[in-house]
């Protein structure tokens, strides 16, 4: 008979080259090991080489001085990377607020008018207190970063948060 | 799982043509409707004999080994079963192959069915639904210790088809075993037989 003939048998109890017992056998076999892996994860308690630092490099950033940013003005700068650009807004009432620049509706570039933030393509437009919209197709608020004003004078950002931001979650200034 | 202790007998001569085998086999609920039964009448001309023909269960099924598809398998009874339908690719490779003309591939279908020696009935130890309704039992399904005793015929399970020895699961009874019975496919057409 010919080699490929014998993986293809007549009989239909050679048909099944992996048997109940054989397969039962392996899955067991796979989940010790699962729970085995997890089990030395877990004891082991730390990061595996190549996971990221509990804080990234880019999970502090000074953006400007203080003084540079009178009330009622913003000011852009970039987050993580050089495509992750936001926006910090000193309010008015003389409120610090910072958000990711993309509109949430098709994701422009949002930018203050003094009042609001406004998305110039579909006329948006985003409360600045905490970021949600009111006006035009977005429905999602602004995602918001955390704004802390240093003893050096600085303004600082901190914090991921590509969740909507609640009350009192955000860093008040 | 059929026992090896029943054979199926197939006895031409006491065929009397009522096709009662024909109509029971549709009537099954595993092929309802799909006859497995071919009942051949030898030579019309010159005599009223007709002949039942139901797949022979060949030790080295031919149907199996041309399929292309993998689709026909045997069970560790020796029973060869209609192809699988999810595999049969309706080439009709086992009808050409078959020394017996069994296989039938049902084109509306799109698949190949043959006798399987209803296997749901004699799996569970009851007779194929031909021999239950056969008026002169010329399709037997008796144990093969009681044929000698029942029929003055004696059963073959040797054929020699060409040069080619086909052995079977179910027998044709003969009134004088010549062992292996040649099976010419060309003298049958030349009607020389």
């Amino acid at each position: 008979m010919a080699g490929w003939k014998s993986l293809f048998p007549v009989d239909l109890a050679d048909e099944s080259r992996l048997s109940r017992r054989e397969f039962a056998r392996f899955m067991a076999l796979v989940s010790v090991g699962f729970t085995g892996g997890i089990g030395y994860l877990c004891l082991r308690k730390k990061p595996l080489e190549g996971a990221p630092a509990t804080r990234p490099p880019w999970a502090e950033v000074k953006v400007c001085r203080v003084e540079e940013l009178a009330p009622g003005n913003s000011f852009l700068f970039t987050y993580r990377d050089e495509k992750d650009r936001c926006i910090l807004v000193h309010t008015p009432k003389g409120e610090w607020r910072a958000y990711r620049q993309a509109c949430t509706h098709l994701g422009c570039a949002v930018r203050w008018d003094g009042r609001r933030l406004e998305c110039p393509c579909h006329n948006g437009a985003f409360e600045v207190d905490l970021g949600f919209p009111v006006g035009g197709p977005p429905t999602r608020p602004l995602s918001r970063l955390n704004v802390e004003l240093r003893p050096d004078g600085w303004v600082w950002i901190h914090g991921d948060l590509p969740k909507p931001t609640l009350p009192g979650q955000g860093g008040d200034a | 799982m059929v026992s090896e202790e029943y054979g199926f007998f197939i006895d031409p001569q006491r065929c009397i043509g009522c096709r009662s085998c024909v109509a029971s086999c549709a009537e099954c609920g595993t092929h309802r409707g799909h006859s497995m039964i071919h009942l051949d009448e030898l030579d019309r001309l010159a005599s009223t004999q007709t002949g039942p023909t139901v797949c022979m269960h060949c030790e080295d099924p031919i149907c199996a080994m041309s399929c292309p598809a993998d689709a026909i398998k045997r069970s560790e009874d020796g029973v060869v079963h209609a192809s699988q339908k999810p595999r049969c690719i309706a080439c009709q490779n086992c009808e050409l192959s078959c020394p017996f003309g069994v296989p039938i591939v049902f084109s509306g279908l799109e698949q190949m069915l043959k006798c399987d020696l209803c296997y749901d009935r004699t799996s569970l130890g009851q007779r194929p639904m031909c021999a239950t309704v056969c008026p002169s039992q010329a399709l037997l399904f008796a144990p093969r210790h009681e044929v000698g005793a029942m029929r003055a015929n004696r059963p073959l399970r040797e054929f020699l088809i060409g040069s080619l020895l086909v052995k079977t699961r179910n027998a044709i009874m003969v009134p004088d075993p010549e062992t292996p019975l040649h099976l010419n496919a060309g003298l049958l057409c030349a009607g020389d037989f």
